[in-house]
């Protein structure tokens, strides 16, 4: 194999360990002749999964979703059984990985033009490409690229700067653990290696409906933030969640949440101003019930989207639009009550385009205005 | 003098009296006399007739907050106290025999003036009783069909009763800006 002149492929990785990591990553730079790089942050051009590694099947399925056209390789021991992927069983060799990426590699498909029928992973191709896009290779790929960037975007859905994708953060597997706590009424509790020297605790007390860790807010912030390909952590029951607590509680600065504004911290410091990219924004959402809004972390515009939701669905770009807000302005609400569960979508959608309707704003409007502003600047009085 | 009032109500103990103490820009004015029927229990000290603060905001407007008595005994007064008012919170005390008991008798005793206006709920003492829960309130509230704020509030906090009046505000007119 020759060495390759085109640019290596960005491949994004989940479930692997730092180990795992740098043997992949030496092995692609060696045997693979830099076939791809690993790709810690930014648009990756193909994934890979280790599926032997915890809460993958679900980090998978949200992949799928988010990124439908991005190349996906799975490993482990036994074929996860999904479309559109192409399996690798262990122990994976070299060889069959780089000519996995080969696959992914519309450019190398096409110089090295092997016919699909005639290599062992390429049976293993279960229709990621069509046979036409793997015979075209990087043509379809760059006029895909160029329809989507060259095309006006019309629809505020192909805004790919409003999402994130929650499986790529530790906050998926949080909130799975909370409401797994919650549900069986079990302690449970995450040991987490987030760095050297770096190893916290969180633990879920579902008796007392509270989170207590080992991490102050800002550690908490930057645990969020950080990709979940670069954590390890595991999961295990409390056997005895009064000793939990009261270890915990023995310790220096203990610190504690309740569920709800655990969920909420996280789902904030994880979109950071996005959403998830399972997101429909044109589908019409629904309150059930205020939140509590004076035992939750500050979640921007939350009193006015409250109130306006309650009476009456609406998408996001509506109530964006009736507040005058930016549409970004209403994300940290839709993350906050998606956390909290309490945001849901409506039966029926309404478009983005729907006119607001005619503001009714109440005859006291300007005296109330007032006494928001009395209120806020008397705070701490 | 101009006639915007805020109505604070709930039953004896719930912090009416303290949560207008925590906004108001006056020494509230305040009517306790020695409690001496059932309130002894839960306090020395019970509102007869009516709390009375004012918070001024500006450009010569004043908001006065009338606090109802707690005792159903003087629910005559409460149809008065509430004529002209801007809208009403109500504070139950959830360490109380029976709060939703509360939360039922003073939503259909204001229901009214709760359709006419809006209603801010503010659950106090959960930090002493956490039952029942605040899901269980506003299921609860659903049987009422009504779907107010409603938050756990200390009424010695000033933020806890400014955010509560902001809801209030928020409910009669979202496009309050920020």
């Amino acid at each position: 194999m020759t060495k390759h002149e085109e640019a290596p492929l960005h491949l994004a990785f989940y479930g692997f360990n730092g180990k795992a990591k740098e043997i992949l990553r030496i092995a692609l730079a060696g045997q693979g002749k830099n076939i791809a790089t690993l790709s810690e942050e930014g648009p990756a051009d193909a994934a890979i999964f280790n599926m032997d590694s915890s809460h993958m099947e679900q980090t998978l399925a949200n992949c799928l979703k988010r990124y439908p056209d991005r190349p996906a390789i799975v490993i482990g021991a036994r074929d996860p059984g999904y479309e559109k992927t192409i399996y690798l069983s262990k122990p994976v060799r070299i060889s069959e990985m780089v000519q996995a990426i080969n696959n992914c590699h519309p450019a190398i498909a096409q110089k090295s033009a092997v016919p699909a029928s005639k290599t062992e992973n390429n049976k293993r191709l279960r229709g990621h490409f069509s046979a036409h896009e793997q015979q075209s290779g990087r043509t379809v790929f760059e006029n895909r690229r160029h329809a989507k960037t060259s095309s006006t975007r019309a629809s505020i859905q192909d805004n790919e700067d409003h999402f994130y994708d929650p499986a790529e953060f530790i906050q998926e597997a949080l909130s799975s653990a909370l409401a797994e706590s919650l549900k069986n009424q079990t302690a449970l509790q995450f040991d987490i290696l987030s760095g050297p020297d770096s190893r916290q605790q969180i633990t879920f007390l579902p008796e007392e409906m509270t989170v207590s860790s080992t991490m102050n807010d800002e550690q908490l912030q930057k645990l969020c933030a950080t990709p979940l390909c670069l954590i390890q952590y595991s999961l295990h029951k409390c056997k005895d969640e009064v000793t939990v607590y009261m270890k915990h509680h023995d310790k220096p600065s203990p610190h504690c949440d309740s569920f709800d504004s655990f969920q909420v911290k996280i789902a904030l410091w994880t979109g950071v101003g996005k959403v998830p990219a399972n997101t429909r924004l044109s589908a019409s959402l629904m309150l059930s019930r205020w939140p509590n809004l004076t035992r939750l972390p500050l979640i921007a515009h939350a009193m006015p989207i409250t109130a306006l939701l309650i009476d009456q669905a609406r998408p996001l770009p509506l109530i964006a639009k009736t507040l005058n807000l930016q549409l970004e302005d209403t994300f940290d609400f839709y993350c906050a009550g998606t956390a909290l569960g309490i945001l849901a979508k409506a039966d029926a959608d309404t478009t983005s385009g729907k006119s607001p309707g005619k503001q009714k704003k109440h005859r006291h409007h300007s005296l109330f205005g007032s006494i928001l502003h009395h209120l806020r600047g008397s705070a701490g009085k | 003098m101009s006639p915007y009032k805020i109505i604070f109500t709930g039953p004896v103990g719930a912090g009416k009296s303290t949560a207008i103490t925590s906004i108001s820009d006056i020494d509230v004015i305040t009517t306790d006399e020695q409690a001496s029927d059932m309130t002894v229990d839960r306090k020395a000290k019970t509102t007869v007739a009516m709390d009375y603060g004012m918070m001024k905001v500006g450009n010569g407007n004043v908001i006065h907050l009338y606090g109802t008595p707690g005792q159903e005994r003087f629910n005559f007064m409460w149809d008065i106290l509430t004529q002209g008012g801007i809208g009403l919170i109500l504070l139950l005390d959830n360490t109380r025999h029976d709060p939703f008991k509360d939360l039922h008798f003073f939503i259909e005793s204001f229901r009214a003036f709760i359709d006419a206006n809006k209603i801010a709920i503010g659950i106090t003492q959960m930090d002493v009783s956490q039952s029942p829960s605040l899901q269980e309130y506003h299921s609860e509230l659903e049987k009422l069909a009504i779907k107010p704020p409603l938050f756990e509030v200390d009424a010695r906090q000033h933020d806890d009763v400014a955010a509560l009046i902001e809801a209030l505000l928020y409910s009669l007119d979202p496009w309050l800006g920020d």
